[in-house]
């Protein structure tokens, strides 16, 4: 160190006395140094987190040694780190433990209510980006949400609901849903009711509630910030922005779900009201030719690779599945499928909910195509295929063995 | 007149690259589906009368009625006094015009106003003696079908038959009726606020990668050479888990067997 070096009594230096000063104090006591200089940064993420999640203890507790003893240098980059976003929801302490506190809303000042379509009984990302928007407007309003659900369904707690009324079924039609609604309506007073804007599920059934209750209604809203609402109008070539209605439907990706402290999702007796009758009787679902059916529209696809050469168990099992057929490059190449089938960055990029692939190693251009699916299935050989990879059920296998086996299996049980 | 008679509800569209007035396309794909059933048709149109509305006579449209409802005016209580003289038996319309606010409120308007059930997104009609056969598009390609045995009130989205093409002869030809409005006619609330602001629309980007916690890799599963029945097992039971294939029970409450 320099203050070891003979010093000239004569002439000060200035760096060795800084130098000096900062080593003593560092070798004193290293938490005092930090707390000579207000860290405004650390101070803001403290006063963020508590009021708002309520954490545990274990959540602050855990990253507050952290700020103390680690250097100057180094906090400012934990800091700047904690900032984005991905780290946010990484510390967030709701999805990881459960025993964090739950959030209890006993008489909150306004209900929101939204209606997810969940068909078949699961939410889709649709529907999830609707709670968010709805979950956005009560806490605009230090308000609590209600959703109507499934009678089986679980996890929306965790996705910011406070209150769950059961629908009768897993899918119930838009009469038994409009009658729910309307005794909700009755018994609640919700404020402003959140629904996706989709032709079939929630655009229809909000429509329906807003001419039979008069009530105002903004449809297709892209945006809510500031409790005002941004929806596009003149066949979208213009931006209205509109106040907060009491019907608001709102198109895909109007606001991320964010991870936010978990709720309580209890169950609201709601008395079941008779189903308002229509006037239009359902006769079921056409069944589908999984070669004709537009594969951009496809809802679950079946997938052939080159590791396929059973092309009648796959196609047997494209019928019983009733899921659209596609293929890789390689396969389309072979005229196994018609190239009107192919899947990737030269065919068709495709979003079904679930994409079941056999024999596909995923090369960069597949795995475009694929890049939309919400959940993929992969039989594959290889362990180390990009496929498996990307896939959420992976199985290390041949093709040519599992595909009769799961087509016996499904004619077993129907 | 009698209750085989269809109205189309027409607007005028505009062009999305060019901005130009054109037939509205929801509104001719509604059009197209209904004019080769033999069934007498009439397209009704409510605002000021344009030229574009002579396209949809070039399709083969044999009346076209002009309701002259003022600029900015509601125009549901027209069109829901005349549907009520003309007592049709089936109404189409396209889900959500081309101008204006697009609110696709119209048609569950007008049915609300005359007690008519709406069905949404419907691909192709046919009349059977008793009762009208829809087909329906359902989101995944799927079609399912409905009856209906009663007026009801229609409306198409983007899937069904392609447009029919227009014909300059009969397009030139074609009159539009030109009917005056009644006077007194009760007023409907308007359920859309009027904006606070309005702007042209600039491009949100889109999404990138998944942000729901549905589609983070958070149970995945890899299962390394297994036997077949224990993959199969494996496969089923995630496609019954998230859904995708249903309970044998459940499967067949949904697909009933079609009535006819």
């Amino acid at each position: 160190m320099r203050d070891d070096e003979p010093q000239n009594p004569l002439r000060r230096d200035p760096r060795v006395e800084r130098d000096l000063r900062r080593y003593r104090k560092e070798a004193a006591a290293p938490a005092e140094a930090q707390s000579l200089r207000r860290n405004p940064r650390a101070e803001r993420d403290r006063r963020r987190q508590r009021p708002a999640v309520q954490l545990s203890g274990s959540g602050l507790q855990a990253r507050s040694p952290d700020f103390a003893t680690s250097s100057p240098q180094k906090n400012l980059r934990k800091g700047r780190r904690g900032e984005d976003p991905g780290a946010i929801a990484s510390r967030a302490p709701t999805s990881r433990s459960p025993e964090t506190e739950i959030l209890r809303l006993e008489a909150p000042s306004c209900w929101v209510l939204v209606v997810p379509d969940t068909p078949s009984g699961t939410l889709t990302t649709h529907d999830r980006d609707a709670i968010a928007a709805a979950r956005l407007i009560a806490d605009n309003k230090d308000g609590g949400v209600i959703a109507l659900a499934p009678a089986d369904a679980t996890g929306y707690g965790l996705i910011g609901v406070d209150r769950l009324v059961p629908l009768p079924g897993t899918d119930a039609d838009t009469g038994v849903r409009l009658a729910l609604v309307e005794s909700i309506l009755a018994q609640c007073k919700p404020a402003h009711i959140v629904l996706p804007d989709t032709p079939l599920g929630g655009g229809h059934l909000g429509r329906l509630i807003a001419t039979r209750q008069s009530l105002n209604i903004a449809p297709g809203v892209v945006r809510i910030s500031g409790g005002e609402l941004v929806r596009l109008s003149d066949g979208g070539r213009k931006e209205q922005t509109l106040p907060m209605a009491p019907v608001v439907l709102v198109a895909p990706e109007v606001s991320d779900p964010k991870p936010g402290p978990r709720r309580e999702a209890r169950v609201l007796p709601v008395p079941a009201p008779p189903a308002i009758e229509e006037a239009v009787q359902d006769h079921g679902l056409l069944p589908v030719d999984p070669y004709s059916v537009p594969l951009q529209e496809a809802d679950f696809i079946i997938s052939a690779g080159n590791g396929v050469s059973d092309w009648d168990s796959f196609s047997e099992l494209a019928k019983v599945l009733n899921a659209a057929i596609a293929g890789t490059r390689a396969v389309c190449d072979a005229n196994h499928l018609p190239r009107h089938r192919q899947v990737g960055a030269s065919g068709t990029l495709v979003s079904p909910r679930c994409y079941l692939s056999f024999g596909i190693s995923g090369a960069p251009q597949h795995l475009q195509g694929i890049a939309r699916c919400e959940r993929v299935i992969a039989v594959n050989t290889d362990l180390h295929a990009d496929m498996i990879k990307r896939a959420d059920l992976a199985i290390i296998a041949d093709a040519q063995a599992v595909m009769p086996s799961l087509l016996a299996l499904l004619r077993e049980t129907r | 007149m009698s209750a085989d008679t269809l109205v189309v509800l027409l607007s005028i569209g505009q062009n999305p690259v060019s901005g130009r007035p054109r037939r509205a396309e929801r509104d001719a794909r509604a059009l197209s589906m209904v004019l080769g059933t033999g069934k007498p048709v009439i397209g009704l149109h409510a605002g000021a009368p344009h030229d574009a509305l002579h396209e949809y006579l070039g399709m083969g449209l044999p009346q076209l009625i002009n309701l002259n409802v003022g600029g900015g005016e509601d125009p549901t209580p027209a069109i829901a006094s005349v549907l009520s003289r003309i007592k049709p038996g089936l109404v189409l319309t396209g889900a959500r015009a081309e101008i204006g606010d697009g609110s696709g409120l119209l048609p569950y308007a007008i049915a609300n106003r005359l007690a008519m059930p709406v069905v949404p997104e419907i691909v192709s009609v046919t009349f059977r003696t008793d009762w009208t056969e829809l087909l329906q598009a359902v989101p995944g390609a799927r079609r399912r079908v409905l009856q209906v045995s009663g007026p009801a009130v229609v409306t198409v989205g983007h899937h069904g038959p392609p447009l029919r093409q227009i014909a300059k002869g009969p397009a030139r030809r074609g009159v539009i009726k030109e009917v005056a409005i009644p006077e007194s006619l009760p007023l409907a609330p308007n359920l859309m606020l009027p904006p606070l602001a309005e702007r042209p629309a600039r491009k949100r980007p889109k999404r990138i990668g998944p942000t729901s916690e549905s589609q983070s890799a958070q149970n995945r599963m890899t299962l390394t050479d297994p036997d077949a029945e224990a993959a199969a097992h494996a496969i089923l039971s995630f496609l019954r888990s998230e859904r995708f294939v249903l309970d044998p029970a459940r499967e067949a409450s949904q697909t009933k067997e079609l009535a006819s």
